[in-house]
């Protein structure tokens, strides 16, 4: 699509040139960078000297923009680049961001705003109040659509195997919604109360507020999630999906991935059937967890959550050959049978009775097995989690004293580092750079281990440094049982015959899709990674029951659809998240507690769970990361289902023929007078701020102190902050500030009748038509106006403020005065939005970064590029009336230099 | 507290500190500075809070004091 | 009872009418009225939302009438006139009823009033709608040449301007030479060009371009027709008389200098000049300068002479100049660059060096310009010295009120501007004039170079006080304006003009000199006389409908039959 003349802002004077030249009868393009056109006009309460509001001069002006025939309107767009091509055209890339709101679903409504879980500050209201990070601009924004904002993935969401909505559900706990919060976790695992215990949270590792005190315990946030969901709803909320579909899957092994692939497969309507080989459902999270970490009862739960669909579980059932399921009339099956053989030392004694695998041993005592360690010496040989899980195990069992043993030094140790303490809190030794090697008893019961020293030598291909044995330091140990921990692997042979196995056992799959050689069976979990995450592994049971779905709907594994799967936003740079707020309020992380350790150790549980209030202060330590918290509230609530959250951005790149830049202005940042105090004495404000106080769309329930809410009755303007002023390196008059401060002196009389106004100023300047009339009514009508410069304000107690200045008309004398509310007319600044977007030409400025008007006594609006022209405040401070005029007169130039250009050709 | 916090850290509070201001309004409407005596908050935080609980539906203002001070109460979820 | 279906939309403005008018008290009040199938509130009826949200009530609902309650139609009319359009309603078929500027905005005291108010104008509204029909608008093919009445550089630039889009000009100087007052300037505030050549280089663009024919001892005498087929008539030299057939016209007539009286601020002694004085000295001195063959060594410049004059000054101008600040300021600097060892004073009451014209200032201070601002109640005082000096005295506030005493060799007024005597051109082309009697725009913002009068455009000094490249950015505004019109090869008016019932027109010739719009004329009609109105030329004004005796005009879109029954609609009921 080719334009005559591209528009790049739609403020008022954008507006006004796109206007006039669709009324000519060119063709128009307007970018405009947020979410609706209007610029800052539309944001005023009424504009001088007419006193009309700002909304019934703007509304029809934007309406007309975005309907008139030869106008197309692009909003949350921006131009990337404009390059001048060989045919003279100009070549403008623009960027449109993604709103994440179908447009054409989108009422306008408001509901997800409504709804949305995120307060970010309403930079349409000056940050004095909130918006949420699904919102509608303003109330007459055109389009009136929708956006969400959403600055990427957060790193907790990002980083989760299992994609869970960590940053959702932590902004849902923050807002009391713990059942919402509980169906989000649910939309990507079922096993809620398992992870919220056991997973080892990654999430946290990658926490922006780690930078800060520390992460948010977003793990425990979920137990709470899970434990208040359970306690009310002992039963799923659910039953069998409505969606019923013919086509049989069996899943082999229930554990985590196992039953998170039926889980999802069952949604979708399918028959799922899990061959479970142990005596009870539910893998490793049964077997291998001890139950002071992990309670049978949450996993009894969670397992409910998947059974509650009509999965139906065979325990004690071990399949080895998989042709026949497929005999049996299952289409599909998922491999998910786990790592449950142990490596083995080779060493001498290894088969003595008393020598038993961890995973064994785990079983034996989750399944109920009575076993008594009673006054046992136990020796655990490795230093991975297992091996500490044996350990504390063999404790509670009553042994009098547990070794672990391992090659290598703490440091290099696999187990997590809580882990390792707490195995040391409950009197566990350890024994770090020792081996095993070789295993001594009688009559085929083991009595000695014989160790030896390690030393650390060169580090091995994985970096580790490995573990050189010392010669000659040789060691024995009386003991009663040897617990074997150093590794876990598959047992695969079974499948061999069908299916390809790597080196480690582990099944061969397509990385992408899970899908093995034959093509009705997909793996994952353990059983294809190794032994891996509790959240790995149900990551993979929905990434198995999504591409199974797949290939039970015939559709392509490799399709647009198969690579939308867990489409995620970019993630979003944590150092930027830091940066966004220039401090930060100490939030310690709540403790991790424990139950209180005693000689006697059980099976309970050992962390407390987080109180109510825990949780939710936990959650408010959240830093919303990305902005948007993907915690789907507005994708449920919209009625017109717009929410599309996978939305891209797109790149479009035109040719036109002509450019007008009317990027506007940048108010003068206030904070940089910091002798006035604004950002520290709240009830400074800016006159920006004042009108948006003062509109009919305005923040509050009308003019209120920022500090306290109070009406204000005294109310004093400080005229050219920020303007005339060297000390902030601007020099030049605003142009507006005298104005726009006599009209809301106009208004607020109008609003507060018992207010007082004080205008402190140099030199009044109402200079434009009507302008000086306007200031003289506002005099009659008791606006006071002072001479004089105001030199500091400090503020009191009650949030009242005491303003210096010389009092110039009266003597010059330094005096005080006290006001309730201080506005500061900020000035116009240039904005630099337009300067670099010129690829092979220069778009000059002057000396205060506004455009540069080139031949302004005859061409007002050219500039130094030939066939780009400027319109309105972007080349310096202009009011309404001569942005317009302005405006209209580079539309009339850039349409003499589109028939100019058409002529030569 | 520490000082003058960042503008974009209060207002991300408001989904934390809403149930509370909720609750203390359930004694009867209360102005800013009450609420702020009540949740032990400084009032500038609050009213940030407050305004932004007004702005989406979940308290209405509630008359006058003769200080100037409008009164807050909660909007009944029905009415929402 | 009636058979239409009306939609009603009464508009809450943001709180600007809901605020004092009960909307929803109007909307129950008038949703049961007959003919009516929707009736609803809106937050902004003219935002985007709420015309999309009509767009779809009278697409769905079948609507046949439109009422919209917010505005004033001054505002809106063609907003919802297009709303309508795009629903596929004729736009006819709406009425607009200003709750707000008759019914918000002058009771804020009496909301009940105001509410009640509101109800009788939305029920005459709805009843006026219930008689409309089907109009369609006038089309009437534009011709693509515009006249532009003045060629000072305003003229100038637009008429360039216009060419450049492809439409031709005529362009009509009053004066011998085209140019105006920029043509006898020299340097120029900002950026120090030449005026005079500046103009010679437009005028030389000018005459290069044949679609653009220059008339100089021009005056408009007669004007006919309407926006995109006017008739002018200049005369040229006092004797030519032209008939041009233009489809805009553009007026571009300039200011007058401020003449001060006698003895304001010690005008007419020796030594009192103007600023344009000054500044022509200043043109044509080389080094020091000098005056009367005396060098001039002291300059005092008196600010806001025949501007903000307050309420003593009978007729006085009210207004700010604008310009005058800063040609004054930048005067001085040019003086000192002409001599650095001239003394300047700047007695001033508020400096307005507006934007980037404050770096003039900031150079005049940094020269050694010295400023004193007085009070407009104790304005500087000038007396005749000894050795033909001139003792200005004045109270300076920003010394604490301490009264200096400055002899000054010259006295500069900075003199502001004043509306050009133009009544003939105002008479012909019936041009609005403001209260300060500078020719009046419809709207600063939405509207800002055109006047109440269609396809007749005002842009430069003669809409208000500007300088040079402001009346230039004007005029290039007016270049848009009437490229929008004329580019697209006609214009639609409005078919709310009179009509004849021929059966009852007895052709007495009143209604013909009612009417002043020469609209109205005889015809033949199957042997009988009867009115008949120029359709082009009827602006509807409804001036010839109460003068025919034998009732046989009408005015469509508000017939008698209308009128009475929004009468009835208003007296409906008693509160």
């Amino acid at each position: 699509m080719n334009y005559d003349v591209l528009v790049i802002g739609s403020g008022i004077g954008g507006m006004e040139s796109a206007l006039k030249l669709g009324d000519m009868g060119y063709k128009v393009l307007v970018v405009e960078k947020e979410a609706s056109v209007g610029g800052k006009m539309i944001l005023l309460s009424k504009v001088f000297p007419t006193l009309d509001c700002a909304s019934c001069i703007s509304t029809p002006k934007m309406a007309s923009t975005i309907h008139h025939p030869n106008i197309d309107v692009m909003t949350y767009s921006e131009v990337k680049e404009i390059k001048r091509n060989k045919a003279g055209k100009f070549e403008v890339t623009v960027l449109k961001k993604p709103t994440f709101i179908n447009e054409n679903l989108c009422t306008g409504c408001r509901e997800c705003e409504m709804n949305c879980n995120v307060a970010v500050p309403d930079q349409f209201n000056f940050d004095m109040v909130a918006r949420r990070a699904a919102y509608i601009a303003f109330p007459q924004s055109v389009p009136k659509k929708a956006v969400i904002e959403r600055e990427g993935t957060s790193p907790c969401t990002y980083t989760c195997p299992a994609g869970i909505k960590a940053h959702g559900y932590t902004a849902l706990v923050r807002g009391g919604k713990y059942e919402e919060a509980f169906n989000l976790v649910l939309e990507n695992a079922p096993l809620v109360g398992s992870l919220g215990r056991a997973c080892y949270a990654p999430c946290e590792g990658e926490c922006a507020r780690g930078r800060l005190e520390g992460p948010i315990s977003i793990r425990r946030i979920k137990r709470f999630v899970a434990d208040e969901y359970y306690k009310d709803h002992v039963q799923p909320a659910y039953g069998v999906s409505e969606e019923r579909k013919d086509k049989k899957v069996a899943v082999v092994g229930s554990g985590p991935a196992g039953l998170t692939a039926a889980f999802f497969l069952a949604r979708k309507g399918y028959p799922v059937t899990i061959f479970e080989a142990a005596s009870e459902p539910g893998g490793m999270l049964r077997t291998a967890i001890p139950s002071y970490r992990l309670p049978k009862d949450v996993v009894d739960r969670d397992i409910r959550n998947v059974t509650a669909l009509g999965v139906e579980i065979k325990t004690g059932v071990r399949i080895d050959d998989l042709n026949e399921l497929k005999d049996q009339g299952y289409e599909a099956i998922f491999v998910a049978s786990g790592t449950h053989g142990t490596r083995k030392m080779e060493i001498e004694g290894e088969n003595l009775g008393g020598v038993i695998s961890c995973i064994d041993f785990l079983r034996e005592v989750n399944l109920g097995k009575d076993v008594s360690l009673k006054d046992k010496t136990v020796v655990v040989v490795g230093g991975g989690n297992v091996a500490i899980d044996s350990a504390r195990v063999a404790v509670r069992l009553g042994a009098k004293k547990v070794i672990v043993q391992y090659r290598r030094s703490r440091a290099e140790m696999p187990a997590h580092d809580w882990e390792i303490q707490a195995a040391e809190d409950e009197g566990i030794e350890f024994e770090y750079l020792s081996t095993p090697v070789k295993y001594t008893g009688s009559g085929g019961i083991l009595a000695q281990v014989e160790s030896i020293k390690m030393e650390l030598g060169e580090p091995d291909a994985g970096g580790r440094r490995k573990p050189v044995p010392v010669k000659g330091s040789e060691y024995r140990t009386e003991v009663d049982m040897v617990i074997t921990a150093i590794g876990l692997e598959p047992e695969t042979k079974a499948f061999q015959k069908l299916l390809q196995v790597n080196s480690n056992e582990t099944l061969v799959v397509n990385p992408e899709t899970l899908q093995t050689s034959v093509p009705h069976v997909f793996a994952g979990g353990d059983v294809v990674t190794g032994p891996s995450m509790i959240v790995e592994a149900v990551g993979q049971g929905r990434k198995a029951a999504f591409f199974i779905d797949c290939f039970l709907n015939d559709e392509s594994l490799e399709g647009v659809h198969a690579r939308e799967y867990e489409y995620k936003m970019p993630v979003v740079d944590k150092d930027k998240v830091i940066a966004r707020q220039q401090n930060y309020r100490k939030l310690i992380p709540v403790a991790n507690n424990k139950t209180l350790l005693s000689k006697d150790l059980d099976f309970t549980e050992t962390e407390l769970p987080l109180t109510e209030e825990e949780a939710r202060y936990s959650a408010g330590r959240c830093l919303d990361c990305g902005v948007c918290s993907e915690c789907q509230t507005c994708v449920h609530t919209c009625p017109a289902k717009a929410i599309d959250l996978s939305m891209k951005e797109e790149k479009k790149v035109v040719e036109v023929g002509s450019v007008i830049v009317s990027t506007g202005f940048n108010l003068f940042p206030a904070k940089l007078k910091p002798q006035y105090g604004y950002g520290k004495y709240k009830n400074v404000i800016t006159g920006m701020q004042m009108d948006r106080l003062l509109s009919p769309t305005r923040p509050y329930n009308t003019v209120l102190r920022p500090h306290d809410g109070k009406v204000p009755e005294n109310i004093a303007y400080v005229l050219c902050t920020g303007s005339r002023d060297q000390a902030v390196n601007n020099s030049l008059c605003s142009g507006v500030c005298c104005m726009y401060s006599v009209k809301q002196n106009q208004l607020i009389m109008g609003a507060l009748p018992l207010a007082d106004v004080t205008v402190y100023y140099i030199d009044v300047r109402a200079f434009g038509k009507g302008y000086e009339e306007f200031y003289q009514q506002a005099k009659d009508m008791g606006a006071n106006f002072v001479k004089g410069r105001i030199a500091g304000i400090r503020e009191k107690d009650d949030g009242n403020l005491t303003l210096f200045y010389e009092d110039i008309n009266n003597g010059g004398k330094v005096m005080e005065a006290e006001h309730d509310l201080v506005v500061l007319s900020v000035g116009l600044l240039a904005s630099p939005d337009a300067k670099n977007l010129f690829q092979n030409a220069s778009l000059e400025t002057d000396e205060h970064f506004f455009v540069k008007e080139i031949d302004e006594d005859i061409s007002p609006a050219r500039t130094s590029i030939e066939g780009v022209f400027v319109a309105g405040a972007a080349s310096g401070a202009k009011d309404i009336p001569d942005s317009i005029l302005h405006a209209g007169a580079a539309a009339a130039q850039a349409a003499a230099y589109v028939e100019r250009t058409r002529m030569k050709k | 507290m520490d000082g003058i916090r960042d503008v974009r850290e209060i207002i991300r509070e408001e989904m934390v500190m809403r149930d509370r201001i909720l609750e203390v309004l359930q004694e009867g409407s209360k102005t800013v500075p009450e609420i702020a005596d009540a949740i032990e908050y400084p009032s500038p935080e609050v009213m940030y809070w407050v305004m932004g609980m007004r702005k989406y539906g979940y308290v209405t203002e509630d008359g006058q004091t003769d200080e100037g001070y409008f009164l807050y109460r909660p909007v009944k979820e029905e009415a929402k | 009872m009636s058979d239409r279906r009306i939609g009603v939309y009464i508009c809450h403005c943001g709180g600007n009418i809901s605020d004092y008018v009960n909307v929803d008290k109007v909307k129950e009040a008038v949703q049961d009225e007959p003919g009516v199938v929707v009736a609803k509130t809106s937050m902004f009826t003219c935002s985007d939302a709420g015309q999309q949200d009509i767009i779809r009530d009278i697409k769905e609902q079948n609507l046949d009438g439109l009422v919209v309650a917010s505005c004033s139609p001054k505002l809106h009319l063609h907003t919802f006139r297009d709303v309508a359009k795009r629903a596929g309603l004729n736009p006819y078929q709406y009425t607009q009823v200003n709750i707000r500027e008759q019914c918000s905005w002058t009771h804020t005291d009496d909301h009940e009033g105001a509410t009640e108010k509101a109800i009788r104008l939305v029920r005459a509204g709805i009843n006026r709608t219930n008689l409309t029909e089907p109009l369609h608008s006038i089309k009437i093919n534009t011709v693509p040449k515009v006249l532009i009445i003045g060629a000072g550089i305003a003229g100038l630039r637009a008429a360039i301007g216009l060419n450049d889009i492809g439409i031709a000009v005529y362009l009509a100087e009053k004066e011998q030479e085209p140019g105006g007052w920029v043509a006898g300037f020299g340097k120029m505030y900002p950026h120090g060009r030449n005026g005079k050549e500046i103009i010679n280089q437009l005028v030389n663009e000018v005459k290069k371009r044949d679609s653009i024919t220059l008339f100089t001892q021009a005056e408009v005498i007669d004007k006919t027709g309407s926006v995109g087929d006017f008739r002018v008539k200049i005369r040229v030299r006092d004797q030519e008389e032209i008939a041009l057939h233009v489809g805009a016209i553009i007026t571009a007539t300039g200011f007058n200098a401020y003449k001060p009286h006698e003895d304001e601020y010690g005008y007419g002694m020796d030594g009192v000049v103007t600023l344009a004085e000054f500044k022509k000295l200043l043109d044509k001195s080389e080094g020091k300068i000098i005056r009367q063959g005396k060098e001039i060594k002291n300059v005092v410049y008196v600010y806001c002479v025949g501007s903000r004059q307050g309420d003593e000054a009978e007729d006085g101008n009210r207004y700010c100049s604008r310009y005058c600040c800063n040609a004054a300021v930048h005067s001085s600097i040019q003086a000192l660059e002409k001599n650095p060892q001239v003394h300047q004073y700047h007695l001033f009451r508020d400096m307005r060096t507006y934007g980037k014209f404050e770096l003039l200032l900031n150079d005049a201070l940094k020269r050694g310009s010295i400023f004193l601002k007085f009070d407009e109640n104790e304005p500087p005082q000038i007396t005749k010295g000894a050795n033909g000096t001139l003792n200005v005295t004045v109270k300076d506030l920003l010394t604490f009120g301490e009264e200096v005493e400055i002899e000054a060799d010259l006295v500069v007024l900075a003199t502001g501007m004043v509306p050009k005597e133009n009544q003939k051109l105002v008479d012909i082309l019936k041009l609005p004039v403001g209260r300060d009697r500078f020719f009046n725009e419809i709207h600063p913002k939405l509207r800002p170079v055109e006047t109440v009068v269609d396809g007749v455009y005002i842009c430069g000094t003669c809409q208000g006080p500007k300088n040079s490249a402001e009346s230039v950015a004007s005029a290039l505004a007016a270049v848009s304006q009437s490229a929008a019109i004329l580019k697209k090869g006609y214009v639609e008016l409005e078919p709310l003009i009179a009509m004849v019932n021929r059966e009852a027109c007895t052709w007495c010739g009143e209604c013909e000199t009612a009417c002043p719009y020469t609209a109205i004329s005889k015809e033949q009609v199957q042997g009988k006389e009867v009115a008949k109105i120029h359709e082009a030329l009827c602006k509807g004004c409804g001036g010839c409908i109460p003068i025919c005796p034998n009732h046989a005009l009408d005015l469509k879109g508000y017939t008698d039959g209308q009128m009475k029954a929004m009468i009835d609609g208003l007296l409906k009921e008693k509160f």
